[in-house]
């Protein structure tokens, strides 16, 4: 079922309304919940914070009668981000969290790249895919030589623990990170969505890490999270070029309120949790509020017809399920991929003194974190001590 | 000394360090009134309202054994009647703690790698055993879970709260710039907990008539008691050493 954006209005902007109590919810269960109500959680997280950057960055660098209603807006944004943030529960520590970042981050991406009709597009979304599938390993090493935590307890044997494009060979000049960008006059809605959700993801991905990375004592953990952290601003990086610079601002705004849409959507159309349900359902219809708000200023600022921008209809949902097929598929048709400005090549063509291969040379100097964390490591349920009881065991007997 | 012994120096944190900024500081609190009446039982009111309010559910819930067969079956028979999810939340924190013990010892090793002055407790052989004890203790309970057809992976409500207990131990082991005594004491702590759990669900075992269970653990909890033992001398050797006197442990 497709939603009609011109007929649906939602609720106004004046009817949005919030109270403490109301924000900071009874949380999920870690242990209980699915995990992937979790993934939904924390990828509109990003959503909302994205809204949060964007409207931000809008009001900066535009007047034309628009830094209240800006306001106005991302007022909102702000309390649906604090709702869906803190349905996360404090049993779930800041390494659980992580590792549920790099689960949205397979998943979702999968499920982008599965459905991207631009091949370029779908490309990037693949060759970003294996990095952080290369993360959840590092991450699931070092929870369980850490804390003695088996990862596959967020996980929830949905998405694979193994290495991916190793971490360490994904450090790359900036050179080689910006990317093409699709043409935003014949570039397909869903292309544009699926910029922005992946886009948002790993924006919020690269925040936290940056701000938990120094909340852990040990060293290791905190310099593998200062690796992934950087990657993770590559990422961004990568992500955001995708986006036509030629849009104008309340082009995208427009995009953006589209795609919150879309998000909403897409998890109420999935969410089993029925209490969690009924947040996205509000939200949804919070967020088709903005569209409209959005596409009423958009009218006033461009005299143009939104219609130009927006289809009539949004795309199909994106599917929250394992993707491990085709993850398994991409890894082995790409894992010897590196990017060389806006292209894809096998790393054997890259030259030896090229300004990545420096650039990665220089950071791993002193030893790749990401590496001495998962030195002989391999996931096994119920962590790896497993595998050392039962070999005590064996040379007992 | 060992290494980051503790020392008298420069700490800022208390207000004898400006006594003028201090004697301001206080002034300005004491001239302003609060904006809302009431007292800490405000705050003790919203806990209460949030314990109480509708949806709140518990942390997690125990999965039934997976399988009925043999030991699985005895299980259920023997103790009809009782609540034997008490019993399989209970070995799955038995199971989690031990495997986080181990991994405790381990940042144990890694600090006393050099910060050890020479002839000073603990010895290295030591401290492995216990690590390995931890191990086999993992591996008794995952193997009594996997015997009573439950699933030796699920993390019980206990064993994920226990994480929740540890996170702070493993904080200060973990921390390169403490010293040993300060992590013998997050040790302790854990050593003191790590006994009170294998007492509690021998306890437990023998009151559901599982005697074949609590023989079995009673090994357990000798190794135990002797870590607890141990623990609290390397504990007391080292302050005394630090600070020049003799303490005597229980
Ligand atoms: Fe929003
Ligand atoms: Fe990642
Ligand atoms: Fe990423
Ligand atoms: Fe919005
Ligand atoms: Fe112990």
């Amino acid at each position: 079922m497709a939603l009609d954006l011109t007929k649906e209005h939602g609720v106004p902007l004046e009817k949005q309304l919030f109270d403490w109590h109301d924000m900071v919810r009874t949380p999920i269960s870690k242990l209980d919940n699915d995990a992937f109500t979790r993934v939904r959680i924390i990828l509109m997280n990003g959503i909302e914070n994205e809204q949060f950057v964007f409207l931000h960055s809008a009001a900066r660098q535009h007047d034309s009668g628009v830094r209240v209603p800006l306001a106005r807006v991302r007022r909102v944004e702000q309390h649906q981000q604090t709702l869906v943030n803190w349905l996360l529960p404090a049993d779930q520590s800041v390494l659980e969290t992580t590792l549920a970042y790099e689960q949205v981050a397979v998943e979702v991406t999968a499920a982008l790249a599965e459905q991207e009709p631009d091949p370029y597009v779908k490309q990037v979304l693949e060759f970003g895919l294996l990095e952080d599938f290369d993360h959840l390993y590092r991450y699931s090493a070092l929870i369980d030589r850490l804390e003695g935590k088996d990862p596959n307890n967020i996980l929830q044997s949905y998405t694979d623990v193994r290495p991916g494009r190793p971490t360490a060979e994904e450090h790359r000049a900036p050179i080689d990170d910006v990317r093409d960008h699709y043409d935003a006059k014949t570039a397909s809605p869903i292309t544009k969505m699926n910029v922005l959700t992946i886009l948002a993801g790993e924006q919020q991905t690269r925040n936290y890490y940056a701000t938990v990375g120094p909340l852990y004592a040990d060293p290791m953990a905190r310099q593998v999270y200062a690796e992934i952290s950087s990657i993770e601003e590559q990422h961004v990086t990568q992500y955001e070029s995708l986006a036509d610079p030629n849009e104008s601002w309340a082009e995208k705004w427009l995009l953006h309120e589209a795609n919150e849409v879309y998000n909403y959507f897409t998890c109420l159309q999935q969410e089993g949790d029925a209490r969690i349900k009924k947040i996205w359902e509000r939200f949804l219809d919070y967020e088709l509020g903005h569209l409209h708000f959005a596409m009423e200023h958009f009218k006033r600022i461009e005299n143009r017809d939104p219609a130009e921008i927006l289809p009539q209809t949004l795309p199909e949902p994106f599917k929250y399920t394992s993707h491990r097929d085709y993850v398994t598929r991409v890894l082995q048709a790409q894992v010897d991929l590196n990017a060389q400005g806006t292209q894809f090549v096998h790393k054997s063509q890259i030259p030896a003194g090229a300004e990545s291969v420096r650039y990665r040379e220089q950071l791993n100097s002193k030893g790749s974190p990401t590496e001495t964390v998962a030195a002989g490591y391999r996931w096994t349920p119920g962590t790896e001590l497993v595998d050392r009881a039962a070999s005590m065991q064996a040379g007992h007997a | 000394m060992a290494k980051n012994p503790t020392q008298m120096g420069t700490n800022r944190t208390g207000i004898a360090t400006s006594p003028i900024d201090s004697k301001a500081m206080i002034d300005s609190a004491k001239s302003a009134a609060p904006t809302s009446q009431g007292d800490e039982s405000n705050f003790a009111n919203l806990r209460t309202e949030y314990i109480n309010r509708a949806g709140q559910k518990p942390v997690g819930a125990i999965p039934p054994p997976t399988s009925l067969k043999g030991a699985a079956q005895a299980v259920g028979t023997l103790i009809t009647g009782k609540r034997p999810q008490v019993l399989i939340d209970m070995l799955g924190e038995r199971l989690a703690f031990e495997r986080m013990g181990s991994r405790i010892y381990e940042a144990l090793l890694a600090k006393m790698n050099g910060t050890l002055p020479p002839g000073r407790s603990p010895n290295r052989q030591e401290v492995e055993e216990f690590r390995d004890q931890e191990v086999r203790h993992f591996q008794l309970l995952k193997q009594t879970m996997e015997n009573m057809g439950l699933d030796p992976t699920v993390e019980t409500p206990s064993a994920d709260l226990s994480g929740v207990e540890s996170a702070g131990l493993l904080q200060v082991l973990s921390d390169p710039r403490t010293n040993i005594e300060q992590c013998l004491h997050a040790l302790l702590v854990a050593e003191l907990a790590d006994y009170d759990g294998w007492e509690t669900l021998i306890q437990l075992t023998d009151a559901l008539g599982q005697t074949g269970l609590s023989n079995a653990f009673g090994e357990a909890l000798r190794d135990e008691e002797n870590h607890l033992r141990a623990v609290r001398r390397w504990y007391a050797d080292n302050i005394s050493a630090e600070a020049g006197v003799q303490l005597q442990m229980p």
